[in-house]
């Protein structure tokens, strides 16, 4: 699957919710309940070193995570709704407050906004289909230029 | 005043040049039509009742004479030739087209202006006081902090998709001239004990359909940490407030919902986050900031002495009504109230535009202020000028000696404008104009405040005002709400309901009757405000709809 990863375009072998037989297959996007349901099992297992992705949803509660962060390499979050907030906030918490250093990649309803998203954590785009991934690598710089930077509080780094 | 730098003018043309992608994009059916929808109205353009309208922002309501021109030339080549100020400092170009949209916004770029988020779920264009740096009552100057604050939301990544429209106010002086308590974050600032400027912070105010009087989520910040708290307020309502529902969407109805004490104790929470996440405080940079809101510099051209202005009553009347004190003893401020009679409240046309922009050039440093009572305000003239510009003002119709009294209203765009709209609101505002058409009775009334809105979204602030009228919806016509004894200053309140809605035909009539009951009551010197507090609404009620009945059944004879 084509995504965007550090604004350049490439394949991903991340993808959701595989069909069970894959389940010892290392690179998997699990549902949250799915994934603290398994965690237990990945955990003990010899054969991996991490665990498998991790998909949120908008209204998720980090809280569930916390302790697994620096294990989980990547987190997808569904952008249910173009614009929805909400996914914005997560991905500034797992960064900013929890600090995570993984992948945050974005799914769902993802458009225009590639540059804000970036500025608040994402890393990683699966573009809405139909949409070109040629021309999105370019909405990154649209608008070089960020008041935030001029502020002194920095939001991201 | 603050100057747009080359940097800010080169953001906005490439803001402008992003939508303009956009734009063709949608026409070329590449953009699904909702999420341009989201987009355009992220750059100012609405889709109203008979044409596309663009909002561009006044950030804090500050003008120099060439954006004025800009804005002028804006209106004559997309518009039909004037624009509409509106009560949060925007000017608003009622016929444009959306195919044109990129280009008017490029024109805007050229003298640093924009239309960022003056509409849709994000945070709006900041506002405060009009008299800013010359009121004076002032405590601290509060456009530096409206700059910051400004810089800070303009496209922050993180609250660019908010549950609903964010509206945040800052005064800084005795009297509140920016109803800082109907704001989903309201900031008042004033000096500490040893001169610091602290801030109270209000949260959860609005108006709308459930009109909301601010409660004050923190007292005596220093001013210094204000952004982490608005990212830590801002942070909890984008992650809780409510999506499923626009008409509950409003962070008013988040701190309702929770309680303020828990909504508090969420932010204070979040902030120690932000507030270890923000950097060292850049002192340096705030210092620029504050330089840049310097007075400008001044030519106090001379007057000839050999003249002596013949000082007419009309003059006189003026300037006891459209001028106030300036914090400089040699400087007065000087109102421009837009409500000469016969035009719709805040319209002013491209030709007026350029008058203006002159006047402002030879008397007042270059500057303008766009007030939220859709007037306009020339705030460095000198003293000794005061009889040449009116004489200019009087000219080309500014001069009208109504400021704060009952022709001085706040109209929003109703039925003429406004998609949403009920009812029309310019009409009847210009109705009432001609019926009290007599200058000493309205100076024999006195300060007042008559506003009106289309709907119950309330762009009219109708809720806070001496008189509210309100557009309803009865069965496809135009009927009227009347609220008596709002105010949006310190000692905010909500209107009271007179009692049933009144029709289209008799609301001027109504009006007018109201007024006649307070001119009755009152005590000498007595304001509608505080004759309210003493009489309440009872008198009001009894007396309107005595007459009222009367008038229908002389009515229903009529037409028997
Ligand atoms: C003609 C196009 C306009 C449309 C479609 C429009 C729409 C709205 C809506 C839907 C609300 C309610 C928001 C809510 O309660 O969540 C609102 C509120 C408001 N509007 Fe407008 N409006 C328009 C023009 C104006 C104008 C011309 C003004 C200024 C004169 C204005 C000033 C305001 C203000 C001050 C509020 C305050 C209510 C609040 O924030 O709680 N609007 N508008
Ligand atoms: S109050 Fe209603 S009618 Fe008036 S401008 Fe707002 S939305 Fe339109």
């Amino acid at each position: 699957m084509q995504i965007i990863k550090n604004r350049e375009i490439m394949q991903t072998e991340w993808l959701p919710d595989q069909p069970i037989q894959h389940m010892n297959s290392r690179r998997q996007i699990l549902a949250l309940d799915t994934w603290l349901e398994q965690l237990d099992f990945y955990r003990t297992s010899k054969r991996r070193e991490a665990l498998p992705g991790v998909m949120l949803q908008p209204d998720e509660n980090l809280e569930l995570l916390k302790e697994w962060l620096t294990k989980i390499p990547v987190i997808a979050i569904n952008v249910e709704n173009f614009s929805d907030g909400r996914v914005y906030s997560l991905a500034f918490e797992l960064r900013q407050f929890h600090h995570y250093a993984g992948e945050i990649r974005a799914i769902g309803a993802v458009y225009d906004n590639l540059s804000m998203m970036e500025q608040c954590g994402f890393d990683a785009f699966v573009l809405r289909e139909g949409l070109s991934v040629e021309e999105a690598i370019g909405y990154f710089s649209e608008i070089e230029f960020d008041y935030s930077l001029r502020t002194p509080v920095p939001l991201a780094d | 005043m603050y100057q747009p730098d080359s940097f800010e003018k080169e953001f906005y043309q490439s803001r402008a040049n992003q939508f303009a992608n956009q734009v063709k994009r949608y026409l070329d059916g590449n953009l699904d039509a909702d999420v341009f929808q989201q987009l355009r109205l992220r750059n100012g353009l609405y889709v109203e009742r008979y044409s596309p309208m663009i909002r561009v922002a006044i950030p804090y309501g500050q003008l120099n004479s060439e954006q004025l021109r800009a804005l002028a030339d804006i209106a004559d080549r997309y518009d039909r030739s004037y624009g509409h100020f509106t009560t949060r400092q925007n000017i608003q170009f009622n016929w444009v087209t959306i195919e044109d949209s990129p280009n008017l916004l490029r024109d805007l770029a050229k003298v640093g202006m924009h239309a960022i988020q003056t509409s849709g779920s994000c945070v709006r264009n900041i506002t405060t006081d009009h008299l800013a740096g010359i009121s004076s009552d002032e405590m601290v100057d509060p456009r530096p902090w409206c700059e910051l604050i400004r810089q800070w939301s303009t496209l922050h990544p993180e609250f660019y998709w908010l549950p609903r429209k964010f509206k945040i106010a800052i005064s800084g002086s005795i009297e509140d001239r920016a109803a800082v308590r109907f704001h989903d974050i309201g900031i008042e600032l004033y000096r500490g004990p040893a001169n610091q400027t602290l801030a109270r912070i209000l949260v959860g105010g609005g108006m709308g359909r459930t009109p909301v009087i601010g409660k004050v989520l923190k007292e005596s910040q220093p001013a210094k940490n204000l952004l982490a708290w608005l990212q830590a307020i801002i942070h909890v309502y984008n992650k809780h407030g409510r999506r499923d529902n626009k008409y509950k969407a409003r962070i008013k109805i988040l701190v309702n919902d929770r309680g303020i004490d828990r909504f508090q104790k969420e932010v204070e929470g979040v902030y120690q986050k932000y507030f270890e996440l923000q950097g060292e405080w850049d002192e340096k940079r705030f210092i620029d900031i504050e330089n840049s809101f310097a007075p400008p510099r001044l030519d106090d051209h001379a007057v000839p002495t050999n003249i002596i202005p013949v000082h007419s009553n009309h003059f006189l009347k003026w300037r006891e009504t459209n001028t106030e004190t300036h914090q400089d003893p040699d400087r007065v401020i000087v109102q421009l109230p837009l409500k000469a009679k016969g035009v719709a409240p805040g319209d002013m046309d491209s030709e007026n535009m350029r008058n203006l922009a002159d006047i402002a050039d030879y008397y007042s440093g270059g500057e303008i202020r766009v007030t939220h009572r859709q007037n306009l305000v020339l705030p460095w003239v000198h003293r000794k000028h005061l009889h040449a510009i009116w004489q200019h003002l009087d000219e080309i119709q500014l001069a009208t000696p109504n400021l704060g009294m009952l022709t001085d209203s706040i109209v929003c765009p109703g039925l003429d404008y406004c998609s949403l709209a009920n009812a029309s609101t310019i009409p009847v505002i210009k109705e009432l104009g001609v019926a009290i058409d007599d200058l000493d009775r309205i100076h024999d009334i006195g300060k007042i405040s008559l506003k009106m809105s289309g709907c119950m979204n309330a762009c009219g602030h109708h809720h806070a005002a001496d008189i509210g009228v309100l557009g309803v919806d009865k069965k496809g016509k135009e009927w009227y709400q009347i609220t008596l004894g709002g105010d949006a200053g310190k000692e905010a309140c909500i209107g009271e309901r007179v009692g049933p809605a009144i029709s289209r035909q008799q609301i001027v009539g109504a009006i007018l009757n109201i007024l006649d009951t307070y001119l009755d009551i009152r005590e000498s010197g007595e304001s509608f405000g505080k004759c309210f507090r003493r009489v309440g609404v009872k008198p009001y009620q009894e007396k309107l709809y005595a007459d009222h009945k009367k008038s229908r059944n002389h009515a229903d004879r009529v037409a028997a």
